[in-house]
Protein backbone atom coordinates (compact mmCIF):
# COMPACT_ATOMS: atom_id res chain seq x y z
CA UNK A 1 0.00 0.00 0.00
CA UNK A 2 1.41 3.44 -0.86
CA UNK A 3 -0.27 6.40 1.13
CA UNK A 4 0.23 8.49 -1.68
CA UNK A 5 -2.08 6.24 -4.16
CA UNK A 6 -4.22 6.15 -1.43
CA UNK A 7 -4.15 10.07 -1.11
CA UNK A 8 -4.39 10.37 -4.78
CA UNK A 9 -7.79 7.87 -5.07
CA UNK A 10 -9.45 9.56 -2.00
CA UNK A 11 -8.70 13.47 -3.78
CA UNK A 12 -9.81 12.25 -7.29
CA UNK A 13 -13.12 10.49 -6.36
CA UNK A 14 -13.76 13.92 -4.51
CA UNK A 15 -12.44 16.14 -6.91
CA UNK A 16 -15.64 14.78 -9.32
CA UNK A 17 -17.95 15.70 -6.49
CA UNK A 18 -16.11 19.41 -6.25
CA UNK A 19 -16.07 20.13 -10.05
CA UNK A 20 -19.78 19.17 -10.04
CA UNK A 21 -20.70 21.19 -7.19
CA UNK A 22 -18.42 24.51 -8.91
CA UNK A 23 -20.43 24.26 -11.85
CA UNK A 24 -23.63 23.82 -10.54
CA UNK A 25 -24.80 27.11 -10.66
CA UNK A 26 -22.94 29.12 -13.39
CA UNK A 27 -20.40 27.78 -16.40
CA UNK A 28 -17.02 28.64 -15.65
CA UNK A 29 -14.08 27.92 -17.67
CA UNK A 30 -11.24 25.81 -16.88
CA UNK A 31 -8.85 28.67 -15.45
CA UNK A 32 -12.19 30.22 -12.97
CA UNK A 33 -12.47 26.02 -12.08
CA UNK A 34 -9.15 25.79 -10.90
CA UNK A 35 -8.96 28.95 -8.95
CA UNK A 36 -11.55 27.67 -6.47
CA UNK A 37 -9.99 24.25 -6.31
CA UNK A 38 -6.45 25.69 -5.81
CA UNK A 39 -7.62 27.86 -3.04
CA UNK A 40 -9.57 25.12 -0.92
CA UNK A 41 -6.22 22.85 -1.65
CA UNK A 42 -7.80 20.03 -2.61
CA UNK A 43 -6.23 20.27 -6.28
CA UNK A 44 -2.14 20.33 -6.23
CA UNK A 45 -1.17 20.64 -9.88
CA UNK A 46 -3.28 21.96 -12.83
CA UNK A 47 -2.85 19.26 -14.62
CA UNK A 48 -4.68 16.85 -13.30
CA UNK A 49 -7.90 18.55 -14.08
CA UNK A 50 -7.73 18.19 -17.86
CA UNK A 51 -8.68 14.70 -17.63
CA UNK A 52 -11.57 15.00 -14.89
CA UNK A 53 -13.12 17.41 -17.24
CA UNK A 54 -12.70 15.42 -20.21
CA UNK A 55 -13.91 12.42 -18.59
CA UNK A 56 -17.08 14.26 -17.03
CA UNK A 57 -17.72 15.58 -20.24
CA UNK A 58 -17.37 11.80 -21.90
CA UNK A 59 -19.67 10.93 -19.42
CA UNK A 60 -22.32 13.47 -20.27
CA UNK A 61 -21.86 14.83 -17.00
CA UNK A 62 -20.92 18.65 -18.09
CA UNK A 63 -20.80 20.15 -21.60
CA UNK A 64 -18.64 23.30 -22.89
CA UNK A 65 -19.26 26.11 -25.13
CA UNK A 66 -16.21 28.11 -26.49
CA UNK A 67 -15.96 32.02 -25.83
CA UNK A 68 -13.26 34.43 -27.23
CA UNK A 69 -10.54 35.59 -24.91
CA UNK A 70 -8.80 39.16 -25.27
CA UNK A 71 -5.29 37.54 -24.11
CA UNK A 72 -4.61 33.91 -25.31
CA UNK A 73 -6.54 31.31 -27.09
CA UNK A 74 -10.10 30.89 -26.92
CA UNK A 75 -12.10 29.24 -23.70
CA UNK A 76 -13.92 26.44 -23.32
CA UNK A 77 -16.87 27.06 -20.93
CA UNK A 78 -18.03 23.80 -18.70
CA UNK A 79 -21.54 23.80 -17.57
CA UNK A 80 -23.45 21.06 -15.76
CA UNK A 81 -25.84 18.97 -17.50
CA UNK A 82 -29.55 17.66 -16.23
CA UNK A 83 -27.26 14.28 -16.18
CA UNK A 84 -24.86 15.90 -14.44
CA UNK A 85 -27.34 17.82 -11.71
CA UNK A 86 -28.97 14.12 -10.98
CA UNK A 87 -25.43 12.33 -10.35
CA UNK A 88 -24.33 15.86 -8.31
CA UNK A 89 -27.53 15.65 -6.03
CA UNK A 90 -26.97 11.86 -5.65
CA UNK A 91 -23.16 12.66 -4.67
CA UNK A 92 -24.48 15.12 -2.41
CA UNK A 93 -26.60 12.55 -0.40
CA UNK A 94 -23.91 9.83 -0.07
CA UNK A 95 -21.24 12.33 0.97
CA UNK A 96 -23.31 13.55 3.67
CA UNK A 97 -23.44 10.01 4.66
CA UNK A 98 -20.38 8.88 4.20
CA UNK A 99 -18.65 12.16 6.12
CA UNK A 100 -20.83 11.35 8.37
CA UNK A 101 -20.01 7.71 9.47
CA UNK A 102 -16.16 8.13 8.64
CA UNK A 103 -16.02 11.34 11.27
CA UNK A 104 -18.41 9.00 13.88
CA UNK A 105 -16.12 6.06 13.40
CA UNK A 106 -12.89 8.53 13.53
CA UNK A 107 -14.69 9.82 16.64
CA UNK A 108 -15.41 6.55 18.54
CA UNK A 109 -12.18 4.66 17.87
CA UNK A 110 -10.69 7.14 19.00
CA UNK B 1 23.85 32.06 -27.88
CA UNK B 2 21.15 30.33 -28.40
CA UNK B 3 18.39 29.98 -30.82
CA UNK B 4 14.73 30.55 -30.45
CA UNK B 5 12.68 28.44 -32.07
CA UNK B 6 8.90 29.16 -33.32
CA UNK B 7 6.22 27.06 -32.52
CA UNK B 8 1.68 27.18 -32.80
CA UNK B 9 0.59 26.29 -29.43
CA UNK B 10 -3.44 26.29 -29.74
CA UNK B 11 -3.24 28.32 -33.35
CA UNK B 12 -1.07 30.74 -31.33
CA UNK B 13 2.42 31.28 -32.04
CA UNK B 14 5.51 31.35 -30.06
CA UNK B 15 9.20 31.97 -30.08
CA UNK B 16 10.88 29.55 -27.38
CA UNK B 17 14.85 29.37 -25.91
CA UNK B 18 15.76 26.45 -27.45
CA UNK B 19 16.52 24.95 -23.91
CA UNK B 20 12.85 25.99 -23.02
CA UNK B 21 12.07 24.35 -26.17
CA UNK B 22 13.54 20.97 -25.68
CA UNK B 23 11.83 20.83 -22.09
CA UNK B 24 8.87 21.49 -23.56
CA UNK B 25 8.34 19.38 -26.06
CA UNK B 26 9.51 16.46 -23.89
CA UNK B 27 7.12 17.38 -21.38
CA UNK B 28 4.13 17.53 -24.10
CA UNK B 29 5.60 13.72 -25.41
CA UNK B 30 5.29 12.38 -21.72
CA UNK B 31 2.17 13.53 -21.13
CA UNK B 32 0.83 11.70 -24.57
CA UNK B 33 2.83 8.74 -22.91
CA UNK B 34 1.14 8.90 -20.20
CA UNK B 35 -2.67 9.78 -20.86
CA UNK B 36 -2.22 7.13 -23.96
CA UNK B 37 -4.80 4.63 -22.66
CA UNK B 38 -7.12 7.09 -20.77
CA UNK B 39 -10.46 7.63 -22.86
CA UNK B 40 -10.12 10.72 -24.66
CA UNK B 41 -6.32 11.42 -25.06
CA UNK B 42 -6.15 14.12 -27.93
CA UNK B 43 -8.74 16.38 -25.52
CA UNK B 44 -6.95 16.37 -22.48
CA UNK B 45 -3.68 17.23 -24.61
CA UNK B 46 -5.10 19.87 -26.52
CA UNK B 47 -6.64 21.23 -23.28
CA UNK B 48 -3.21 21.36 -21.76
CA UNK B 49 -1.56 22.78 -24.62
CA UNK B 50 -4.51 25.77 -24.57
CA UNK B 51 -3.37 25.76 -21.05
CA UNK B 52 0.27 26.37 -21.40
CA UNK B 53 -0.45 29.00 -24.17
CA UNK B 54 -2.89 31.00 -21.92
CA UNK B 55 0.19 30.81 -19.47
CA UNK B 56 2.88 31.80 -22.26
CA UNK B 57 0.65 34.57 -23.66
CA UNK B 58 0.85 36.02 -20.21
CA UNK B 59 4.49 36.34 -20.68
CA UNK B 60 4.24 37.51 -23.94
CA UNK B 61 4.27 41.35 -23.88
CA UNK B 62 5.40 42.17 -27.79
CA UNK B 63 5.33 40.23 -30.65
CA UNK B 64 9.02 38.38 -30.86
CA UNK B 65 9.48 38.05 -27.23
CA UNK B 66 10.82 34.92 -26.81
CA UNK B 67 10.07 32.80 -23.83
CA UNK B 68 12.89 31.45 -21.81
CA UNK B 69 13.58 28.41 -20.37
CA UNK B 70 12.72 29.47 -17.15
CA UNK B 71 9.16 30.28 -18.23
CA UNK B 72 8.55 26.97 -19.65
CA UNK B 73 10.05 25.33 -16.04
CA UNK B 74 7.67 27.65 -13.95
CA UNK B 75 3.89 26.66 -16.65
CA UNK B 76 5.25 23.05 -16.09
CA UNK B 77 5.30 23.49 -12.70
CA UNK B 78 2.06 25.10 -12.73
CA UNK B 79 0.85 22.59 -14.73
CA UNK B 80 1.99 19.96 -12.43
CA UNK B 81 5.65 17.54 -13.33
CA UNK B 82 5.17 14.21 -14.72
CA UNK B 83 5.97 12.78 -11.66
CA UNK B 84 3.31 14.71 -9.94
CA UNK B 85 0.51 13.75 -13.40
CA UNK B 86 1.43 10.31 -13.11
CA UNK B 87 0.85 10.06 -9.08
CA UNK B 88 -2.82 11.55 -9.86
CA UNK B 89 -3.69 9.36 -12.74
CA UNK B 90 -5.63 6.70 -12.79
CA UNK B 91 -5.67 5.23 -15.56
CA UNK B 92 -9.23 3.46 -17.61
CA UNK B 93 -8.97 0.27 -15.36
CA UNK B 94 -6.54 -1.84 -18.00
CA UNK B 95 -7.29 -5.87 -15.44
CA UNK B 96 -5.41 -7.38 -18.13
CA UNK B 97 -3.15 -8.73 -15.55
CA UNK B 98 -2.23 -12.03 -17.21
CA UNK B 99 1.55 -11.65 -17.81
CA UNK B 100 1.99 -12.59 -22.06
CA UNK B 101 5.19 -11.49 -23.41
CA UNK B 102 4.62 -9.64 -26.96
CA UNK B 103 8.27 -10.24 -28.78
CA UNK B 104 9.63 -6.31 -30.11
CA UNK B 105 12.90 -4.59 -30.69
CA UNK B 106 13.71 -2.96 -28.24
CA UNK B 107 14.36 0.48 -28.52
CA UNK B 108 16.11 1.35 -25.58
CA UNK B 109 18.66 -0.97 -25.44
CA UNK B 110 20.44 -1.35 -29.09
CA UNK B 111 23.87 -1.59 -31.21
CA UNK B 112 21.57 -1.85 -34.63
CA UNK B 113 17.64 -2.64 -34.27
CA UNK B 114 17.47 -3.86 -30.71
CA UNK B 115 17.02 -7.59 -32.26
CA UNK B 116 19.10 -8.46 -29.57
CA UNK B 117 17.53 -6.45 -26.63
CA UNK B 118 14.22 -7.92 -27.95
CA UNK B 119 15.05 -10.96 -27.84
CA UNK B 120 16.71 -10.43 -24.13
CA UNK B 121 13.72 -9.08 -22.71
CA UNK B 122 11.40 -11.80 -24.91
CA UNK B 123 13.22 -14.49 -23.12
CA UNK B 124 13.91 -12.87 -19.81
CA UNK B 125 17.65 -13.31 -20.47
CA UNK B 126 20.21 -10.93 -20.14
CA UNK B 127 21.52 -9.11 -23.17
CA UNK B 128 24.85 -10.14 -22.96
CA UNK B 129 24.56 -13.64 -23.20
CA UNK B 130 22.04 -12.87 -26.19
CA UNK B 131 24.95 -10.75 -27.92
CA UNK B 132 27.67 -13.68 -27.26
CA UNK B 133 25.43 -16.07 -28.65
CA UNK B 134 24.29 -13.80 -31.86
CA UNK B 135 28.44 -13.01 -32.25
CA UNK B 136 29.16 -16.83 -32.00
CA UNK B 137 25.95 -17.64 -34.78
CA UNK B 138 28.01 -14.12 -36.70
CA UNK B 139 31.21 -16.20 -36.56
CA UNK B 140 29.97 -19.79 -37.87
CA UNK B 141 27.86 -18.50 -40.22
CA UNK B 142 28.34 -15.04 -41.83
CA UNK B 143 25.25 -14.72 -44.39
CA UNK B 144 22.69 -16.33 -42.77
CA UNK B 145 23.09 -14.13 -39.60
CA UNK B 146 23.31 -11.10 -41.08
CA UNK B 147 20.06 -12.26 -43.31
CA UNK B 148 18.56 -13.38 -40.24
CA UNK B 149 18.84 -10.33 -38.08
CA UNK B 150 17.72 -7.96 -40.77
CA UNK B 151 14.48 -9.58 -41.83
CA UNK B 152 14.01 -9.75 -37.80
CA UNK B 153 14.48 -5.68 -38.09
CA UNK B 154 12.60 -5.38 -40.66
CA UNK B 155 9.46 -7.30 -39.73
CA UNK B 156 9.50 -7.38 -35.91
CA UNK B 157 7.66 -3.99 -34.65
CA UNK B 158 9.75 -1.83 -32.40
CA UNK B 159 8.40 -0.79 -28.51
CA UNK B 160 6.71 2.25 -29.37
CA UNK B 161 4.65 3.08 -26.55
CA UNK B 162 4.81 2.77 -23.50
CA UNK B 163 2.67 -0.06 -22.89
CA UNK B 164 4.96 -2.08 -25.64
CA UNK B 165 7.60 -1.64 -23.45
CA UNK B 166 5.63 -3.25 -20.62
CA UNK B 167 4.06 -5.87 -22.53
CA UNK B 168 7.74 -6.76 -24.01
CA UNK B 169 9.46 -7.51 -20.23
CA UNK B 170 5.61 -9.33 -19.76
CA UNK B 171 5.09 -7.35 -16.80
CA UNK B 172 1.17 -6.77 -16.20
CA UNK B 173 -0.11 -3.53 -18.22
CA UNK B 174 -1.41 -1.34 -15.11
CA UNK B 175 -1.74 1.65 -13.50
CA UNK B 176 1.25 1.33 -11.51
CA UNK B 177 3.86 -0.45 -14.20
CA UNK B 178 2.88 2.84 -16.41
CA UNK B 179 3.73 4.95 -13.75
CA UNK B 180 7.10 3.65 -13.84
CA UNK B 181 8.02 3.28 -16.80
CA UNK B 182 6.83 6.40 -17.41
CA UNK B 183 8.26 7.94 -14.73
CA UNK B 184 11.64 6.03 -15.42
CA UNK B 185 11.85 7.23 -18.87
CA UNK B 186 10.93 11.02 -17.75
CA UNK B 187 14.07 10.87 -15.76
CA UNK B 188 16.40 9.19 -18.03
CA UNK B 189 15.24 11.96 -21.20
CA UNK B 190 15.22 14.97 -18.27
CA UNK B 191 19.02 13.87 -17.77
CA UNK B 192 19.96 14.21 -20.96
CA UNK B 193 18.14 17.29 -21.35
CA UNK B 194 19.98 18.57 -18.25
CA UNK B 195 23.22 17.38 -19.93
CA UNK B 196 23.05 19.38 -22.92
CA UNK B 197 22.32 16.06 -24.62
CA UNK B 198 19.97 17.41 -27.13
CA UNK B 199 20.51 14.72 -29.88
CA UNK B 200 18.83 12.01 -27.20
CA UNK B 201 15.77 14.69 -26.74
CA UNK B 202 15.41 15.69 -30.04
CA UNK B 203 13.39 13.04 -32.18
CA UNK B 204 13.94 14.25 -35.54
CA UNK B 205 17.83 14.62 -35.31
CA UNK B 206 17.88 11.02 -33.18
CA UNK B 207 20.65 8.85 -34.72
CA UNK B 208 21.04 9.62 -38.66
CA UNK B 209 22.13 6.58 -39.19
CA UNK B 210 18.98 5.18 -37.35
CA UNK B 211 16.56 7.16 -39.64
CA UNK B 212 18.50 6.44 -42.79
CA UNK B 213 17.80 3.01 -42.35
CA UNK B 214 14.32 3.94 -41.86
CA UNK B 215 13.80 5.60 -44.90
CA UNK B 216 15.65 2.63 -46.67
CA UNK B 217 13.02 0.24 -45.03
CA UNK B 218 10.13 2.67 -45.80
CA UNK B 219 10.94 2.56 -49.69
CA UNK B 220 11.17 -0.96 -50.18
CA UNK B 221 9.26 -2.60 -47.64
CA UNK B 222 6.98 -4.39 -49.74
CA UNK B 223 9.38 -6.34 -52.16
CA UNK B 224 11.21 -7.19 -48.99
CA UNK B 225 7.95 -8.61 -47.08
CA UNK B 226 7.33 -10.88 -50.22
CA UNK B 227 10.77 -12.05 -50.45
CA UNK B 228 10.56 -12.82 -46.76
CA UNK B 229 7.71 -14.44 -46.97
CA UNK B 230 9.30 -16.72 -49.75
CA UNK B 231 11.80 -16.79 -47.56
CA UNK B 232 10.00 -18.29 -44.51
CA UNK B 233 8.52 -20.45 -46.74
CA UNK B 234 11.52 -21.89 -47.75
CA UNK B 235 12.65 -22.12 -44.10
CA UNK B 236 10.09 -23.65 -42.84
CA UNK B 237 10.56 -26.56 -45.64
CA UNK B 238 14.20 -26.67 -44.81
CA UNK B 239 13.88 -26.48 -41.39
CA UNK B 240 11.19 -29.34 -40.92
CA UNK B 241 12.26 -31.72 -43.70
CA UNK B 242 16.17 -31.89 -41.48
CA UNK B 243 14.17 -32.40 -38.64
CA UNK B 244 12.37 -35.00 -39.81
CA UNK B 245 15.33 -36.57 -41.56
CA UNK B 246 17.40 -35.77 -38.90
CA UNK B 247 14.98 -38.16 -36.38
CA UNK B 248 14.74 -41.05 -39.20
CA UNK B 249 18.24 -41.05 -40.07
CA UNK B 250 19.77 -40.81 -36.70
CA UNK B 251 17.48 -43.43 -35.61
CA UNK B 252 18.14 -45.79 -38.79
CA UNK B 253 21.71 -45.04 -38.87
CA UNK B 254 22.14 -45.37 -34.95
CA UNK B 255 20.78 -48.89 -35.16
CA UNK B 256 21.74 -50.01 -38.55
CA UNK B 257 24.35 -48.16 -40.34
CA UNK B 258 27.18 -48.14 -37.31
CA UNK B 259 29.91 -50.57 -39.14
CA UNK B 260 30.26 -47.61 -41.61
CA UNK B 261 32.49 -45.45 -39.26
CA UNK B 262 35.72 -45.91 -40.21
CA UNK B 263 37.42 -45.71 -37.08
CA UNK B 264 36.81 -46.79 -33.30
CA UNK B 265 37.84 -45.22 -30.06
CA UNK B 266 37.92 -49.02 -28.24
CA UNK B 267 35.72 -47.40 -25.35
CA UNK B 268 32.22 -48.62 -26.01
CA UNK B 269 32.26 -51.13 -28.72
CA UNK B 270 31.36 -50.78 -32.02
CA UNK B 271 27.46 -50.15 -31.98
CA UNK B 272 27.43 -47.99 -29.01
CA UNK B 273 29.45 -45.90 -29.75
CA UNK B 274 27.61 -45.52 -33.74
CA UNK B 275 24.70 -44.94 -31.96
CA UNK B 276 25.92 -42.04 -29.95
CA UNK B 277 27.96 -40.46 -32.84
CA UNK B 278 24.28 -40.73 -34.75
CA UNK B 279 22.19 -38.90 -31.54
CA UNK B 280 24.44 -36.23 -30.89
CA UNK B 281 24.63 -35.63 -34.73
CA UNK B 282 21.36 -35.60 -34.27
CA UNK B 283 21.33 -32.79 -31.66
CA UNK B 284 24.36 -30.81 -33.32
CA UNK B 285 21.93 -30.26 -36.19
CA UNK B 286 18.85 -30.78 -35.09
CA UNK B 287 18.42 -27.96 -32.53
CA UNK B 288 19.18 -25.38 -34.73
CA UNK B 289 16.62 -26.29 -36.84
CA UNK B 290 14.16 -25.97 -34.22
CA UNK B 291 15.15 -22.09 -33.87
CA UNK B 292 15.38 -21.99 -37.47
CA UNK B 293 11.73 -23.50 -37.74
CA UNK B 294 10.41 -20.92 -35.26
CA UNK B 295 12.05 -17.85 -36.65
CA UNK B 296 10.49 -19.25 -39.92
CA UNK B 297 7.12 -18.85 -38.38
CA UNK B 298 8.05 -15.75 -37.09
CA UNK B 299 8.68 -14.44 -40.36
CA UNK B 300 5.24 -16.02 -41.59
CA UNK B 301 3.21 -15.11 -39.13
CA UNK B 302 4.63 -11.99 -37.17
CA UNK B 303 4.47 -14.34 -33.63
CA UNK B 304 6.80 -17.22 -32.24
CA UNK B 305 4.93 -20.72 -32.94
CA UNK B 306 7.05 -22.62 -30.93
CA UNK B 307 6.64 -20.86 -27.48
CA UNK B 308 9.89 -21.09 -25.38
CA UNK B 309 10.95 -20.18 -22.02
CA UNK B 310 14.27 -19.18 -21.03
CA UNK B 311 14.49 -22.55 -19.30
CA UNK B 312 13.85 -24.50 -22.23
CA UNK B 313 16.08 -22.15 -24.36
CA UNK B 314 18.99 -22.64 -21.87
CA UNK B 315 18.66 -26.58 -21.73
CA UNK B 316 18.56 -26.44 -25.76
CA UNK B 317 21.80 -24.36 -25.84
CA UNK B 318 23.13 -26.34 -23.43
CA UNK B 319 22.58 -29.70 -24.79
CA UNK B 320 23.77 -27.97 -27.87
CA UNK B 321 26.95 -27.24 -26.82
CA UNK B 322 28.00 -30.30 -24.88
CA UNK B 323 26.80 -32.36 -27.82
CA UNK B 324 28.64 -30.31 -29.97
CA UNK B 325 31.55 -30.82 -27.42
CA UNK B 326 30.77 -35.04 -27.90
CA UNK B 327 30.96 -34.67 -31.07
CA UNK B 328 34.39 -32.54 -31.67
CA UNK B 329 36.04 -35.19 -28.89
CA UNK B 330 34.81 -38.04 -31.12
CA UNK B 331 36.39 -37.25 -33.94
CA UNK B 332 39.57 -36.18 -32.42
CA UNK B 333 39.84 -39.07 -30.55
CA UNK B 334 38.92 -41.55 -33.81
CA UNK B 335 41.21 -39.09 -35.99
CA UNK B 336 43.88 -39.93 -33.55
CA UNK B 337 43.02 -43.37 -33.12
CA UNK B 338 43.34 -43.60 -37.33
CA UNK B 339 46.70 -42.06 -37.41
CA UNK B 340 48.42 -44.81 -34.98
CA UNK B 341 46.41 -47.56 -36.87
CA UNK B 342 48.33 -45.96 -40.06
CA UNK B 343 51.28 -45.64 -38.53
CA UNK B 344 51.61 -49.02 -37.27
CA UNK B 345 50.24 -50.27 -40.88
CA UNK B 346 53.41 -48.00 -42.23
CA UNK B 347 55.73 -49.80 -39.63
CA UNK B 348 54.39 -53.05 -40.80
CA UNK B 349 54.83 -52.01 -44.51
CA UNK B 350 58.12 -50.39 -43.76
CA UNK B 351 59.85 -53.79 -41.84
CA UNK B 352 58.23 -55.97 -45.00
CA UNK B 353 59.97 -54.32 -47.10
CA UNK B 354 63.04 -54.33 -45.49
CA UNK B 355 62.96 -58.69 -45.18
CA UNK B 356 64.77 -59.74 -48.52
CA UNK B 357 62.30 -61.20 -50.86
CA UNK B 358 63.68 -64.93 -50.75
CA UNK B 359 63.18 -64.78 -46.70
CA UNK B 360 59.88 -63.61 -47.43
CA UNK B 361 57.03 -66.63 -47.11
CA UNK B 362 53.47 -66.17 -47.10
CA UNK B 363 51.80 -69.34 -46.36
CA UNK B 364 48.20 -69.68 -48.01
CA UNK B 365 46.45 -71.68 -45.62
Amino acid sequence: MNIENTKAQMRKGILEFCILSILKKKAKYSFEILETLKVSKILVVEGTLYPLLTRLKNSELLEYHWEESKNGPPRKYYNITKKGKEFLSELNVSWNELSNTVNELIKNIK
Amino acid sequence: MNKAISIHLAQIKFSIDEKGYLKLKLYLKSLEQLFQSTLGKEEIIEDIESRIAELFSQYKNFDNYVISEKQVEIVIQTLGSIEDLAGDEILEENTNSKITRKFFRDPDDYWLGGVAGGVSKYFALNILWVRLVLFILFVFGVPFTILTYILIWIFVPEAKTTADKIKMKGEPVNISSIKNKIKEEYEELSDSVKKGDYKKTMGPIQNASKSSVNFFLKIIPIALRTIAFFFGIILVFISFLSLIGLIIGGTVGGLFLTSDIPFTLSLFGYGVEGLLIFLTCVFVFGIPFVFLLNLALILLTGKPKIRMNSASVFVLIGVWISTLIIIILIVTLGVINLENYNSIIEAITFSINKIPLHQFKITIK
